[in-house]
């Protein structure tokens, strides 16, 4: 009963002081809503690459390939003189090209070797993709025609190949260097289809959560401070003298900062649905439940932090540092699959790496409560492991 | 019969002795003062009695509660106006009370009552509902006296109450501590000012080291200085403790 008194107390105060109304309500909308603006539409574009290619021959089978390139209808294919496209590459006017060597019919048809030059700037990721793609695919090709060319040759100088039917052959050779096929056409051939346009990742969707999960810490570390203030202040002193035990004392303030940091909670994930047109996926009783038991890791790490510190100041030194430190690495700022693994390992001593991974779970991949229960069990041990050590050290009096 | 009964309590800080075997013993409806210069164990010991520190020996029995093994039945009936005003600032001198008499286990109706008759006793009443925040320091200690007064309190606990108040404020104090010992409340008081324990106190203990040196009425302590023509409380303190300063 006095714990609820007390936490009825601190949550009278919180709402009632502007600064903790802006830091811990306020500030986080605001966020929220600049980094979804300037994330934007990202993602939705998707741009036809423009893939350039040029030739050292002056005749030959590159012309013809080129030529086969050109009519595609899902490549946006260019062709640039060699000197041109070096130097529109130097100049950073393309991303990059294709080079087929001077030598090159000459070399696929008299069977040595021979290569082709993708030449691509460092920045340009998707050009060197797509011409190593199209490098790789001419290659295995004129790889594939030069075999079937010595097959044909050798059944010809054959002895025994009286009743070869030589018209048949000469309209294989005609056909695998027809001018619209080159070569012999694969086996298996892929096709791509667009249906309806392409969705950007909803911004919502990856920031709110995100930001939930560091605002929440964050204000319930901060707590720490005034928890030390009202021990510097005597208060806390004087109400053990009034009656209360440490235990009262303890519950009250960790209860304080669960009401405080669930206000927090319903204000920003409101937010997010209401003003932000965010998915809350399909199973809303999980995101409740990995909200309130990460709202109890970050309450507890609160008064945890107040029985370890002196001051006033240094408990907000080190909330600030441990929230501000905690937040990038659990993923509060990025989707955690986007770090090398050694990070995302790294990841796992904060309790926001939890619960950022069963929101991401959740929010994003429609994981239900069941699924997601592993997840809270590790955010609901920080909680009794941050309040087994409070408990061992918290002093309402300032001996 | 004393209504408070210490008999060797002790107090180390790190292993410096802070309270040294301390005997003592106050009479109900008394005004008792605990006088001595910075960091003779004023506060310790008042500490010690309202159990918020536990001594490392010794026990004290306050209304027939011993201090070491009946903590809360001794909270049930005292008050502590602590010599640092605790208080909330951010809420008003009602909302103190209320807080602060809820916790003392008054159920919600009895808490508004006794906040009414606490702010009304301090001379607070007309101001109830400001922010303490917006007080003067005189007002403030008079909010900070009216909190220890909340649970209607048998042993009421003043560690330098009047430290910075306005002689008005002050004078207020006095009444109100006079009125509440005539009801039949003990008070222990501590106090800088020794001409306010001259005035206020039916009897006083100098303490210093940790240990009571002299306890008297005021009038008797004047007889350990016979050599001197009309000594006051002040020439008998400092004869006891010396004029060497005590920078703690």
């Amino acid at each position: 009963m006095r714990a609820w008194l007390l936490a009825g107390k601190d949550l009278q105060r919180f709402l009632r002081d502007p600064k903790a109304l802006a830091f811990g309500l306020a500030f986080p909308v605001l966020l929220i809503f600049f980094t979804i603006a300037v994330q934007g539409n990202a993602g939705a574009d998707d741009p036809m690459l423009h893939l350039y290619v040029a030739t050292a021959e002056g005749s030959g089978l590159s012309h013809d390939i080129i030529d086969v390139l050109l009519d595609i209808e899902d490549l946006s294919i260019r062709t640039l003189e060699p000197a041109e496209a070096s130097r529109a590459l130097e100049a950073g006017e393309i991303g990059g090209y294709l080079l087929f060597p001077a030598d090159f019919t000459e070399a696929v048809t008299g069977g040595y070797g021979t290569d082709l030059s993708v030449r691509v700037g460092g920045q340009a990721l998707r050009t060197r993709y797509a011409l190593e793609g199209l490098a790789r695919d001419i290659a295995a090709r004129a790889g594939t025609s030069r075999v079937v060319l010595d097959a044909g040759l050798s059944l010809l100088a054959t002895p025994t190949a009286h009743d070869v039917d030589f018209s048949r052959v000469e309209g294989a050779f005609r056909e695998l260097f027809a001018e619209d096929g080159f070569g012999a056409g694969p086996a298996v051939t892929l096709e791509s289809e667009r249906v309806g346009p392409i969705l950007p990742p909803d911004p919502p969707d990856w920031s709110v959560p995100g930001y939930v999960v560091m605002f929440l810490f964050f204000t319930a570390a901060l707590g720490a401070e005034s928890i030390v203030l009202e021990r510097r202040n005597n208060t806390l002193e004087r109400l053990l003298v009034v009656g209360a035990t440490r235990a009262d004392i303890l519950g009250g303030k960790f209860l304080g900062g669960v009401t405080r940091a669930m206000v927090q909670a319903v204000l920003l994930w409101t937010a997010g649905i209401a003003l932000f047109g965010m998915n809350i996926g399909r199973a809303p009783a999980a995101v409740l439940v990995i909200t309130a038991v990460f709202v109890f890791a970050s309450a507890a790490f609160g008064v945890l932090l107040a029985s370890l510190v002196r001051t006033p100041a240094a408990a907000h030194s080190a909330a600030v540092l441990v929230s501000l430190v905690a937040a990038p690495l659990g993923g509060c700022w990025w989707p955690l699959f986007l770090a090398p693994p050694w990070l995302q390992d790294m990841a796992r001593i904060t309790p926001h790496a939890w619960a950022n991974a069963a929101f991401l779970r959740t929010l994003i991949y429609g994981a239900t409560l069941p699924e997601v229960l592993g997840e809270v069990a590790v955010i609901a041990l920080f909680g009794i492991a941050f309040g087994a050590v409070a408990l061992l050290r918290f002093r309402p009096d300032a001996e | 019969m004393a209504f408070v009964s210490a008999s060797n309590l002790r107090k180390s800080y790190d292993g410096e002795p802070a309270v040294v075997d301390l005997d003592l013993d106050i009479f109900a409806g008394e005004i008792f003062g605990l006088l001595g210069p910075n960091g003779a164990g004023k506060t310790t010991t008042i500490k010690m009695l309202a159990t918020v520190l536990a001594p490392d020996s010794g026990d004290a029995e306050i209304g027939g509660y011993s201090i070491v093994s009946a903590p809360r039945e001794v909270r049930r009936i005292i008050g502590l106006c602590p010599q640092d005003i605790a208080l909330y600032e951010d809420m008003s001198a009602r909302e103190n009370l209320l807080f602060f008499g809820r916790m003392a286990g008054l159920n919600a109706r009895e808490a508004r009552t006794r906040a009414v008759e606490c702010l009304a006793t301090v001379n607070l009443d007309a101001r109830a509902d400001e922010r303490v925040h917006r007080f003067s320091g005189g007002m403030k200690r008079r909010v900070n006296l009216a909190i220890a007064l909340v649970n209607q309190p048998r042993l009421l606990f003043l560690d330098e109450p009047t430290v910075g108040v306005d002689p008005q404020s002050r004078a207020r104090i006095y009444d109100t501590i006079r009125a509440l010992a005539g009801e039949g409340t003990t008070v222990l008081y501590t106090t800088h000012y020794i001409e306010e324990a001259e005035n206020l106190c039916n009897r006083v203990a100098i303490i210093d080291g940790g240990q009571i040196i002299a306890q008297d009425t005021p009038r008797g302590l004047h007889t350990l200085l016979p050599d001197t023509e009309r000594p006051t409380l002040e020439d008998v303190f400092l004869h006891l403790t010396g004029r060497t300063l005590r920078d703690v």
